[in-house]
């Protein structure tokens, strides 16, 4: 189908009021089309057949496939897409394509990068591309802000020299997508923005409490970028409707950006402003410009810790016995695998959480939900911040198994290559900072998972001990902490599983035979 | 005239029941004969088949019925029916002569049967059961054949302070059973050799029921001429004299090789032939041992319940290396869940190697060897 009668459908099927960006631009249209009927247009009639349907019906605002007032030809705007469902913003890195380069659909068009993660954007769209509106470096950039354009015809290139941001209709409140989902039979192709986008929109009413409001209210706030959990609906059952979005004048912060429930659109608070000592040489600080991911960190960690009622638990671990099995099990390797004690905490982790399933919920509201299987998020520490991937159903995995799968993917973690569903989710938390010579520390919970286990090093330990001569003996003892949420594991749950943790830990060949 | 009869029936035999007494005077008053009293005897030498008609004939047969069933049994020890036949006999012994081993379905403790043994079993109704009145009436058969036989408080048959014969009861709703054995011309030596616990080291600290061990004599010693069919004969005559009022029987059931037996008594046998009855029904027990190796001291504890092992700690309070550590915390998890047997311990190898290929290598195969020499034979 072409370009233009894409063009129609999408015009024709909406039904939607106008918002401002569009009222404005639908009377200029034809305004300055009949004022200046010398300039040239493109030898195709379906501009102006187009721009007629746009005065009778008023043209959706969320459409971005525009023409701009400056008589382009027809194009395809690319906007900024949502690479993974919580994501709002990203920045842009190398363009892979320049000006003039054919553009085939599954190409890389330009690398994204996103809160956690370097993305390769593959457009899905074909033509050739036409003008770059946003250059490599660019931070912060909205999701559904256009990027791009692109034309199918090749002689059209040129012509987009001058093309400017502005007629792309650059306002952030253009964002497309949600349009996609009101208009089923428009899109044969669906671009990747729609079909990501889809579940950036529908992540308002899937907050935590299912809000009830209209979709037509939903897409609303979302171009507005208005929490629509904020708002109170009036209409029947409470429902939000497009009056109350309207009508709502509270704050428009962005969502958290939490990829889970239980986000409560937390708006960051300013920091105080920090000290700024004067320096001979002048360079007594260095302002550092906080990444995505430090961003994400911040907002994630900080909600945790508001939110969830921390508590913790400490145990001590003789590692007597897993310190001998892995010298035995390793010279046995042959080169095959190198197991760590992590490999052993995790294994006794995920058996212990078979053991007591409380400790492997999540904390819902109305419900918890208590998973069956553990996947255990491993805390990873990268050049770029802290990044937790996860290990699937660790409780049916071998050691050797889980060994290779968590140096996989920190090796990927640490540059940038793991994709979203590797580290969303899990339902239970390790950190370890033995390594560094830590005895002991507590950990932040993530939610909404409802533990995560804090581990220390391993330390030489003298303890009575009545069968040897001299009255003594040492041990290796290493000290874990779990840190609990309180609403859904209560003091006695979290210390059984500490004890199951222990017996597994002490007794390691009971997790093998 | 028939009550004085009946009065003086009681002052002669004591020990009869008002029941009996009734039937007595029934018989008088009405002449009518009612066959009461059967007999069965079992040429077949098979310990399971013969249990198995024992069976039968406690369940499928009329209660009111007095029944008197002989038989003998080839080499086997029979233990009782909650006991521990791990502490009870020396199955290393046993199985080295082919002696089979057998629980029965009563209770009581172990003993050794073989050709010169020979068993009666005497069923009656529930409310006659006594302990005293059969093992009396086996004594009294030992008498006519010349043998000084009495019962002693144990209400074992005994000739000379030595024990002949000990008894084991079984009760059900309207029956019971006596049944017991009779040493005739039984193999002394080889019944020590599978029942003494002079040899045995055992530490075995068991929940079931324990064997009373007494000195025991053949009636050989006492008669040169007594053998099977004649202790047979003479405590049958006993039987119809005490509860057929001498009537004569007509003549025995036998079974014998050629015989298509009851279904129950096809069943029982098969039944008592698996695992599960012989080991599986032992009651929960553990046992303690301990031995010095080069490398260390190792202490041994196993807990088992039904024949299986629940719990093992095999540990040492001075053994440093990684591989034998390693390899005592594998044995310990291994074993668990394994057969109490004298193959445990490869049993438990086999596991270790299925589910942590190579844990044992080349490295620490020796300790391995040197454990299951130790434990195999220590564990029966």
């Amino acid at each position: 189908m072409s370009f233009a009668r894409r063009q129609l459908f999408r015009a024709s099927a909406s039904i939607r009021t106008t918002t401002r960006s569009t009222s404005t631009r639908v009377a200029p249209l034809l305004a300055h089309q009949a004022s200046n009927g010398v300039r040239t247009f493109s030898s195709s009639s379906n501009v102006k057949f187009v721009a007629l349907r746009s005065l009778l019906n008023p043209a959706a605002p969320s459409n971005v496939k525009f023409y701009s007032s400056k008589s382009f030809p027809e194009h395809n705007v690319i906007a900024m897409p949502a690479l993974s469902p919580t994501m709002t913003q990203g920045g842009i890195g190398t363009w892979q394509k320049k000006v003039g380069d054919e553009i085939v659909p599954g190409d890389v068009l330009v690398e994204i990068e996103t809160d956690k993660a370097q993305m390769d954007f593959e457009c899905q769209e074909e033509g050739f591309l036409a003008k770059i509106l946003v250059d490599t470096g660019a931070k912060d950039y909205a999701v559904g802000k256009p990027i791009a354009v692109l034309v199918e015809d090749e002689n059209d290139v040129a012509a987009f020299e001058n093309f400017t941001l502005e007629d792309a209709g650059g306002a952030p409140a253009a964002a497309a997508p949600a349009a996609a989902e009101e208009k089923p039979a428009a899109e044969e192709k669906p671009a990747a923005q729609e079909s990501s986008s889809k579940p950036a929109s529908s992540s308002a009413p899937s907050d935590g409490d299912r809000v009830k409001a209209s979709p037509l209210a939903q897409k609303t706030a979302n171009e507005r970028n208005i929490d629509i959990s904020q708002i109170q609906g009036t209409g029947p059952g409470g429902r939000i409707v497009k009056e109350d979005v309207d009508n709502f004048k509270g704050t428009t912060a962005p969502a958290a950006s939490a990829s889970a429930p239980a986000s409560t659109g937390v708006a960051a608070a300013a920091p105080p402003a920090a000290y700024a000592p004067q320096s001979a040489t002048g360079d007594a600080f260095t302002d550092i410009p906080t990444s995505n991911m430090r961003r994400v960190i911040a907002s994630r960690l900080t909600e945790s810790k508001q939110q969830v009622p921390h508590y913790y638990v400490t145990v001590d671990i003789n590692m007597d016995k897993v310190s001998k099995l892995r010298e035995v099990l390793n010279k046995a390797a042959d080169g095959k695998y190198k197991l760590s004690v992590n490999d052993f905490i995790i294994k006794a982790s995920a058996l212990s959480l078979k053991q007591v399933p409380e400790v492997n919920s999540a904390w819902q509201g109305d419900f918890i939900r208590q998973y069956n299987t553990a996947d255990i998020s491993v805390a990873v520490a990268t050049p770029n911040g802290l990044i937790t991937p996860i290990v699937t159903g660790a409780e049916k995995r071998g050691l050797s198994d889980i060994s290779s799968s968590v140096k996989d993917m920190a090796t990927r973690a640490r540059n940038g290559k793991l994709a979203p569903h590797e580290y969303q989710g899990g339902s239970f938390s390790i950190s370890n900072l033995g390594m560094f010579g830590v005895k002991h520390f507590t950990a932040i919970i993530n939610p909404p998972q409802s533990c995560i286990l804090a581990i220390g090093g391993t330390q030489q330990k003298l303890v009575p001990d009545e069968t040897k001569e001299n009255g003594f003996a040492v041990r290796n003892t290493m000290e874990v902490t779990l840190s609990s949420d309180h609403r859904v594991v209560d003091g006695a749950i979290a210390a059984t599983w500490l004890q199951s943790f222990k017996e597994y830990m002490e007794n390691p060949l009971k997790m093998m035979l | 005239m028939t009550i004085i009869k009946s009065f003086s029936n009681i002052l002669r035999t004591r020990s009869i029941s008002t029941l009996q007494l009734r039937q007595r005077t029934i018989l008088h008053a009405s002449r009518f004969y009612s066959s009461k009293v059967e007999c069965y005897i079992s040429t077949i030498n098979n310990p399971y088949i013969n249990l198995g008609i024992e069976e039968w004939l406690l369940r499928d047969t009329d209660p009111e019925k007095y029944i008197l069933y002989l038989w003998r049994n080839k080499p086997c020890v029979v233990i009782g029916r909650n006991q521990n036949p791990f502490l009870e006999c020396n199955l290393g012994y046993m199985q080295d002569n082919n002696i089979l081993l057998v629980r029965r379905r009563s209770g009581g403790g172990a003993v050794y049967h073989d050709m010169g043994n020979s068993i009666y079993t005497i069923f009656m109704p529930r409310e006659e059961f006594s302990r005293k009145t059969n093992a009396e009436l086996v004594s009294r058969a030992l008498l006519e054949l010349d043998i000084p036989a009495y019962v002693n408080d144990r209400h074992d048959i005994a000739v000379d302070g030595f024990k002949v014969s000990g008894s084991a009861y079984k009760i059900i709703n309207k029956r019971a059973y006596h049944h017991g054995t009779m040493l005739l011309d039984a193999d002394t030596t080889t019944l020590k050799g599978c029942l003494s616990k002079k040899n045995k080291i055992s530490n075995i600290n068991s929940k079931g029921v324990e064997s009373v061990p007494s000195p025991v004599t053949n009636l050989r010693n006492y008669s040169y001429t007594i053998d099977h069919q004649q202790f047979c004969e003479s405590v049958l005559y006993e039987f119809i004299r005490d509860y057929n009022d001498g009537q004569e029987l007509e003549k025995p059931i036998v079974f014998n090789e050629s015989h298509v037996l009851p279904q129950r008594a096809r069943e029982m046998a098969e039944e008592l032939q698996t695992w599960d009855w012989i080991y599986g029904q032992t009651p929960e027990f553990t046992n303690e041992i301990e031995k010095e190796f080069s490398w260390g001291h190792v202490n041994g504890f196993v807990r088992s319940r039904h024949g299986i092992i629940t719990e093992a700690d095999f540990s040492s309070p001075n053994a440093t290396g990684a591989h034998e550590v390693t390899i005592l915390s594998a044995i310990s998890n291994a074993l668990r869940d394994c057969r109490y047997s004298k193959n445990a311990v490869e049993a438990a190898v086999e596991k270790i190697n299925a589910n942590v290929p190579g844990l044992i290598n080349s490295e620490n195969e020796k300790i391995v060897e040197e454990l299951a020499q130790w434990i195999n034979p220590r564990l029966t």
